[in-house]
């Protein structure tokens, strides 16, 4: 198994403090971020990127947990991680 | 050019979601064939369409993020797409369906299908919902970056259809240059290299040849490369690995370089001829899905949703089957009225109406719920039921994708499998159609009413809040449950091992459903079952007959009928009230009832009852239980016909509360029936209730079979359901009938 770990620190974009990343799921409800990485068997990982999540895509979280609710530009779109398979990203500051 | 127009072939391509299917039916109107592609389970839909003198043949491929193929699923539209598919023209022209709202994402497949150098149209659907999320898209200019034609389409009311017609009528006369790829120039070089060794390459001509060789390349471990790379000379293995080498050398990891390219370009088009006016605003479908994903509000309103499908289900369906049942005995009526006694008509009416009727009476169940599905799925609520339940059947090691279908079997497992199709992933859509049929339908209710309200105890317990009758029907729901979940759980294990894929799923804006679309997919599906489930009824039920009706030997009979017909004859002498008459008539049953049970006992059925007694006799049955049961294989419901005939019941009376009376009586028989020869009672509360158990778990149904086969596109799932349904009923029944003996039930 191949793992595609990209070591990228996150883009630096103004006002996006830049945290470790943490999983996809644990961003609150409302809380946006940045696509950090993701973590899988490559061919999984392909896939995720295929669908649209690429590194620094930025998404919001519409409903946190396992599985989640996420926008991704406009449309939402249901996610479920799993042992192997995870997204992670960098949160951005709580929008109020 | 030939005199005869040509026939252009035209592909569908787009990611899942996106109005394909709307945009092809609108295209194709009702000139559209669904069927299999061969070997995989696949649908294949075609349509035709005739525009302007121009005919076309339509292909409506199924919806796909990319076309980097894992699978030999993902491989059809590939294959389709550069014309190895097997009895299909070679595409000449393709529609690439986009959705507006998604233009980026979109962009990413559309980027693949280009590299194809076929003349493209995009069609770029969905602009109501993009103009909704504030996205405004510049066509003109978006035709322009992309370098092929756009139009905009709304499929769901049909605008921007002819547009799309004359778009087609274009590209077909004046096929034009289809831009560049984004890929790096040293991957292009590697790929007309590749194409040059391809097995097929003369055949495929250079463009298609070059796009081939380009997903061989890019797509590492892909199908692709297994199947070729399995059955094509050596050279080629060798020029692809010393292809990847070389770009592995300079740098270029292939699955990030297609990526990256790809993105890239999608974002500068999109930044091109796309607008976000402002601040996102909270939508409709925002506040609707604050409500309908809460984890209370959101399941109880599911639970409300389905409760309300189902009521309607069986309320609605209840008339609608009541008038098949009368019309397949009208029909029945009219031919024994007809014909005289003999093979034919009783092929006729026993094998033929009786057998394609029991096929009928589904059909207005599986409608039913085929509606609901649409109208659901067509409004956006089916997605967020899937969020809600992904939590509870992701224990299962399934998705939320299997939940409708999984709940739909609980009204019929047909419509059940039919509905797993909405699972992408094979190995898990494959699970929920093995474990679908385990689920309590309702054509095992008229089973359980007989046997519960015979054998079991009307018993009450808490004060008449709880029956026992009640728990025992409650006890088989949860029995199918439990086996479906544990079943589900050892294939996911054994058959179906290896990492499931991400799950990932869109939810769609929600918008009012259309009645046209829902109407559409329930004459699809309805069609789809009568075809397949009524062929292979029929030949079930003609041989379920043969095996009843043969060796027909007037001979042994010949001394019942002389009788009978003295009987008859002195019958009609007799004053009518008096009690010779009474006597007469019983005399006459009687034979009637000898009759029947001579013919059995020597027909085929009865001999394979008799063959098989010693296997059923653990399960504490008889050679009629075991005949009962065996002539139910086309439908389980007909072993209450079945068990009638075998245990006298009588003719079924007619007129009003004819059911129930008829019901009652055969309760009364069943209740007096003995061991042959014998006083010992044969049903008992023990083999009450092996029967009950062998009835909830056994795959008595040949119309599930046959869908199961339709949509496996193969025998083998089929014959492995029956197998392995039919083991676990039979040791499942054999447990309960001798722990049930041994506790001393009676
Ligand atoms: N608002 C809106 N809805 C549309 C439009 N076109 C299609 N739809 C709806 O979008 C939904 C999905 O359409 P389908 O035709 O099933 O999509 P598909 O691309 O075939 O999906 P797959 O079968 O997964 O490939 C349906 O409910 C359509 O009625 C459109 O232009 N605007």
């Amino acid at each position: 198994m191949r793992m595609i770990l990209t070591s990228r620190t996150g883009p630096a974009v103004a006002n996006t403090p830049v945290n470790a990343p943490i999983p996809l799921r644990r961003l609150t409800a409302g809380q946006s971020g940045q696509i950090a990485h993701i973590t899988g068997r490559a061919e999984h990982v392909h896939r995720l990127r295929e669908f649209g999540l690429h590194d620094g895509t930025e998404i919001e979280m519409f409903r946190p947990g396992n599985p989640c609710i996420f926008r991704l530009a406009g449309n939402k779109v249901c996610f479920r991680a799993d042992d192997l398979l995870d997204v992670l990203v960098f949160p951005a500051g709580l929008r109020c | 050019m030939s005199l005869l127009p040509r026939t252009w072939t035209v592909a569908l391509i787009g990611n899942p979601n996106t109005g394909k299917s709307t945009l092809f039916s609108a295209l194709a109107g009702i000139y559209q064939h669904v069927g299999n592609y061969p070997g995989v389970t696949v649908e294949k839909k075609t349509g035709r369409l005739e525009s302007d003198g121009q005919r076309y043949e339509l292909v409506d491929l199924p919806g796909l993020y990319s076309l980097a193929a894992r699978s030999r699923d993902e491989m059809v539209a590939v294959d389709v797409l550069v014309g190895n598919e097997p009895g299909m023209a070679p595409v000449d022209l393709v529609v690439c369906v986009v959705d507006a709202s998604n233009l980026q994402r979109n962009l990413y497949l559309l980027s693949q299908v280009l590299e194809l150098g076929l003349p493209t149209v995009v069609a770029l659907n969905m602009l109501d919902v993009a103009a909704c999320q504030g996205i405004a898209i510049d066509v003109p200019r978006l035709e322009k970056a992309l370098g092929v034609p756009v139009v905009a389409t709304q499929a769901h009311k049909r605008l921007g259809i002819s547009e799309l017609k004359k778009a087609l009528e274009r590209l077909a006369s004046n096929s034009p240059a289809v831009p560049g790829s984004p890929l790096p120039e040293a991957i292009r070089d590697e790929c007309r290299n590749l194409s040059a060794l391809l097995p097929a390459a003369d055949a495929l001509g250079p463009a298609r040849a070059a796009f081939l060789a380009q997903r061989l390349l890019l797509d590492v471990d892909g199908y692709l490369e297994r199947a070729v790379l399995s059955d094509s000379p050596v050279g080629l293995r060798d020029a692809l690995a010393a292809a990847r080498d070389r770009l592995g050398q300079a740098g270029t990891d292939l699955r990030q370089a297609e990526l990256a390219a790809r993105h890239e370009w999608s974002r500068r088009v999109y930044t091109d001829t796309a607008r976000n006016s402002g601040p996102r605003r909270a939508t409709r479908t925002d506040k609707l899905d604050q409500l309908l994903t809460h984890r209370v509000w959101g399941t109880a309103i599911l639970v409300l949703v389905m409760l309300v499908v189902f009521q309607a289900v069986f309320v609605w369906a209840e008339p609608a089957m009541d008038l098949i049942d009368q019309g397949v005995h009208w029909c029945a009526g009219q031919v024994e009225a007809r014909m005289a006694e003999g093979a034919l008509r009783s092929l006729l009416v026993d094998g033929i109406i009786h057998g394609v009727g029991g096929v009928f009476i589904f059909l207005p169940q599986i409608a039913i719920l085929f509606f609901f599905i649409a109208i659901l799925e067509d409004c956006g609520y089916l997605a967020r039921a899937a969020y809600l339940m992904d939590k509870l059947m992701s224990r299962v090691g399934l998705s939320g994708k299997s939940f409708l279908p999984m709940l739909s079997s609980f009204a019929c497992a047909i419509p059940g499998v039919m509905a797993a199709r909405v699972v992408e992933n094979e190995r898990d859509r494959l699970t929920t159609i093995l474990v679908s049929p385990l689920l309590t339908c309702s054509a095992r209710l008229p089973v359980y009413a007989l046997l519960i309200a015979a054998f079991i105890p009307s018993r009450g317990y808490l004060g008449g809040l709880l029956s026992l009758q009640g728990l025992t029907l409650a006890g088989l729901y949860l029995l199918g449950i439990v086996a479906a979940v544990t079943m589900a759980l050892l294939f996911k294990r054994t058959l179906f091992r290896g990492a499931s894929p991400p799950f990932l799923l869109e939810l769609p804006s929600y918008k009012l459903p259309s009645l046209r679309t829902a109407v559409y997919r329930v004459v699809e599906r309805a069609l789809i079952f009568l075809r397949c489930a009524g062929t292979l009824i029929l030949a079930v039920s003609v041989l379920v007959w043969a095996a009843v009706y043969y060796p027909h030997d007037p001979q042994s009979l010949a001394p019942l009928r002389a009788r009978q017909v003295v009987v008859e004859q002195e019958l009609q002498t007799v004053a009518a009230g008096s009690p010779r008459q009474t006597e007469l008539q019983q005399e006459l049953d009687h034979l009637q009832r000898q009759w029947v049970e001579q013919q059995q006992r020597q027909s085929i059925l009865g001999r394979i009852g008799q063959w098989i007694e010693p296997v059923v006799r653990p399960l504490g049955w008889d050679w009629r239980i075991g005949c009962a049961v065996v002539a139910s294989f086309p439908a389980r419901e007909v072993v209450v016909a079945t068990l009638g005939v075998i245990f006298n019941a009588g003719d079924d009376p007619a007129g009003e509360g004819a059911k129930e009376e008829a019901e009652a009586r055969l309760q009364d028989k069943l209740q007096q029936a003995t061991w042959e020869g014998t006083d010992r009672p044969l049903f008992g509360i023990p083999v009450a209730l092996s029967i009950l158990v062998f009835f909830a778990l056994c795959a008595q149904c040949a119309a599930t079979l046959a869908v199961i086969r339709r949509e496996t596109n193969s025998w083998r799932w089929p014959a492995f359901t029956f197998a392995y349904m039919t083991g676990l009923a039979y040791v499942a029944a054999l447990v309960t009938y001798q722990v049930t003996s041994w506790l001393g039930w009676a």
